[in-house]
């Protein structure tokens, strides 16, 4: 019996691997999905403010963000309409290469590991990362040397962890799925301090009096956030990389930026 | 009517049943005693097949039940049983549980079986327990219910299991006063019992069982007064 | 502590409260379908069903519920649609794993209650001519039923908790919507705490109602 599940098992894994592979062949097949349905459906993981949260918007449960007004241009540029499709972050590469979405934007970094993947655009923001501590310990924390045998913590699978591996020497490692989730730990005292993205953090410090940014210098190595499309479809990133040049050269990056900001601050 | 031929019934390594043949008429009061762990309980279980017998053939009016193609229900309907432990369903009141056998398997209509299941109650002075769930019925009440809901099928023969063995003495009374009636009537029974005052006055034949086998077979008079058995001879001279 | 958020924020846990309950009332039925399904394979005399639900019973109380619904929401890929606002083609594989995970022990459950029930009420049913269906149908399942009720609202009440484990596939549960906030809003103690609370005063009150109609249903024996 035991055996025989085992079978099983096995031929399940391998009917997964082998749809998983099948659905990741073929060129330039999104941009034709995308002409024939009228419809750019947009990957994101609604719980990164400022780049993309949830608000009610006319009593609608709508996502907003930097990322959302990004994508809502690039749509325009393409004559079609957007969806948005809100998953869990660690989902979105492989929805993206089983053709649940057609592009991500979820202010991810282009990093090496996720190239092998799938294809990314040009950076459309170049995010700084932070170091935020307890509000408390602000002025204990001032150089990379200062977080040495501490426990800094970082989301599970960005760039920050890779981050505090690389650059914060000694610094012991915390990764949790969940920024909100961090945050909470810092609060209680579980680690000592946590990198995030700026734009993520000015926002956690704005909204919270016990929690502080460092000068602690770190630097990203990937440059910022890109948005991810599945192999082979060299086409749509062209036609990306046109809206995001557009986007950035009238300086509206910014002012998504800025507004998301603005929006978001709850009080 | 009931024909067994070189019944045998093991259960495990354990060899309950060593070869029985017997033949019972209609109108027969049969009582099987013996002491326990002979096999008369098996017996009569293997009658109606609710246990499987490992050898040898019984043939019920005609038909050979044994028969792996044969479908035991129908023979079933019309072979009663009552239970040592009453086995009343508890969830039904008292008139479901006599009706439910012959709404479901006789097709007769609910008030049909109703007018019958009362009239049987009558019969036994029940009847005004109808709506009663069995939770509240003394151990005598409920036996008498069960030999009813046995009738209720019109079966050709009835088959008893120990019916008094669970009883409070002052109970056994009025489920052997309604046996007799039963076997006044001319219904064919197989008992299986300790009561020997039973065997004595209604049985119109005993079967003395004991290590799986029929060691004696005949008519109460004889079988009590008589034995030949050596084996009869002990096990009534203990109980007697 | 600062509940400001909930003058905005309010809809996500109302939502996901309501979510929450309708999965959870959906997984308990159709966990009851599978498992009476597979508790009556389990107890039946025929060897390749008997073999056919021990596994599925072990092999699902051996895994996590939470490898189940990931590999159950890789493996129904559907179309998406929407129903009631709910993406369907999420919130189908999820109700779909956690039904099957649900059936596992309800199956246990049923099995247990039916062969509580005394063995000669199955053999007066057989003696009268009912066949083995018409047995465990009219005598033996309506006795079984009073013993598996009970546990069948531990059940719900399991059901209910651990369907916050949906939110890995993005289903706008409860739990899911509670992370929705707390990225929104910056804040991640106070989402939590009510979350916690309506949790409980869900368990709660069904454990409280489920204890009333016990009672109610002892007293009418």
């Amino acid at each position: 019996m035991m055996k025989g599940m085992l079978k099983r098992i096995f031929c399940l894994i391998i009917v997964v691997t082998i749809g998983i592979s099948i659905a990741g062949c073929g060129g330039g097949e999104t941009m034709k999905r995308i002409e024939k349905t009228g419809k750019l459906v947009v990957g994101t993981s609604g719980d990164y403010a400022p780049y993309e949260y949830h608000m009610l918007v006319d009593g609608k449960d709508t996502i907003v963000g930097i990322d959302i007004s990004i994508a809502e241009e690039i749509a325009k540029d393409m004559g079609v309409q957007l969806q948005i499709v809100d998953t869990d972050f660690n989902g979105l590469l492989s929805s993206l290469n089983t053709n649940k979405v057609d592009i991500v934007i979820a202010g991810m970094n282009p990093d090496e590991k996720r190239k092998k993947s799938v294809d990314f655009s040009k950076i459309y923001y170049e995010a700084k990362q932070g170091v935020m501590v307890r509000a408390e310990d602000k002025d204990k924390y001032k150089t990379v040397a200062d977080l040495k045998d501490k426990k800094v913590g970082a989301q599970l699978g960005t760039t920050q962890e890779k981050i505090v591996k690389e650059q914060l020497e000694g610094a012991n490692l915390v990764s949790l799925g969940k920024i909100p989730d961090l945050v909470m730990e810092l609060k209680n005292k579980k680690i000592d301090a946590l990198v995030v993205e700026l734009p993520v953090a000015s926002g956690y410090v704005k909204n919270n009096n016990d929690l502080a940014l460092t000068d602690v210098p770190v630097k990203d190595d990937t440059g910022g956030s890109a948005i991810a499309v599945k192999k082979g479809n060299s086409n749509l990133v062209e036609q990306i990389n046109k809206s995001l040049d557009r986007l950035m050269k009238d300086g509206l990056i910014d002012k998504f930026v800025q507004e998301a900001n603005e929006k978001n601050v709850t009080k | 009517m009931i024909n067994v031929k070189n019944l045998h019934k093991t259960f495990g390594s354990l060899h309950v049943l060593q070869g029985i043949d017997v033949t019972i008429e209609k109108g027969e009061v049969v009582v099987v005693i013996g002491p326990s762990g002979s096999g008369k309980s098996t017996f009569l279980r293997c009658l109606n097949l609710l246990e499987q017998p490992t050898d040898g053939e019984i043939i019920f009016e005609g038909i050979n039940i044994t028969d792996k193609k044969n479908d035991v229900n129908k023979q079933r309907q019309k072979m009663g049983m009552v239970f040592q432990n009453f086995n009343l369903f508890p969830h039904l009141s008292i008139i479901d549980n006599i009706t439910l056998g012959p709404i479901k398997l006789k097709n007769q209509t609910p008030e049909q079986a109703k007018e019958n299941a009362m009239s049987l109650l009558k019969r036994i002075g029940l009847e005004e327990k109808a709506n009663n769930y069995p939770a509240q019925l003394s151990g005598g009440q409920k036996q008498r219910i069960a030999i009813v809901r046995a009738l209720a099928m019109s079966p050709d023969v009835m088959l008893f299991d120990e019916p008094t063995s669970a009883l409070d003495p002052e109970m056994v009374g009025e489920v052997l006063e309604v046996m007799k009636e039963l076997a006044a009537e001319g219904m064919t029974m197989v008992v299986v019992t300790h009561e020997m005052g039973f065997a004595k006055e209604v049985g119109t034949r005993v079967l003395f069982m004991d290590e799986g086998k029929i060691k004696e077979d005949a008519p109460p008079s004889e079988i009590f007064t008589n034995p030949k058995d050596d084996r009869t001879k002990e096990f009534l001279s203990k109980i007697l | 502590m600062d509940f400001g958020f909930l003058s905005e924020y309010w809809y996500y846990f109302v939502s996901g409260t309501v979510n929450t309950i309708v999965i959870a009332i959906l997984t308990v039925i159709l966990g009851v379908i599978i498992g009476t399904g597979i508790a009556l394979m389990k107890i039946s005399h025929n060897k390749i069903f008997k073999a056919v639900a021990s596994s599925y019973i072990e092999f699902i109380r051996g895994t996590p519920l939470l490898v189940q619904i990931t590999l159950f929401f890789y493996l129904i890929s559907l179309p998406e649609f929407h129903i009631f606002g709910l993406e369907m083609e999420r919130f189908i594989p999820g109700v779909i794993a956690m039904s099957v995970n649900s059936g596992a022990y309800v199956a246990e459950i049923i099995r247990a209650g039916i062969q509580a029930v005394d063995k000669g009420q199955m053999e007066a049913a057989r003696s009268i001519g009912f066949t083995q269906g018409q047995a465990m149908r009219y005598i033996v399942l309506p006795q079984a039923l009073r013993n598996i009720l009970p546990a069948l609202g531990n059940e719900f009440v399991v059901v209910i908790k651990e369907s916050s484990v949906l939110s890995v596939i993005s289903i706008s549960e409860l739990m899911r919507n509670t992370n929705i906030i707390q990225g929104a809003i910056y804040r991640p103690f106070e989402p939590l705490a009510i979350t916690a609370v309506i949790y409980f005063v869900l368990t709660f009150s069904l454990t409280r109602l489920l204890g009333y109609a016990e009672r109610r249903m002892r007293t009418s024996d």
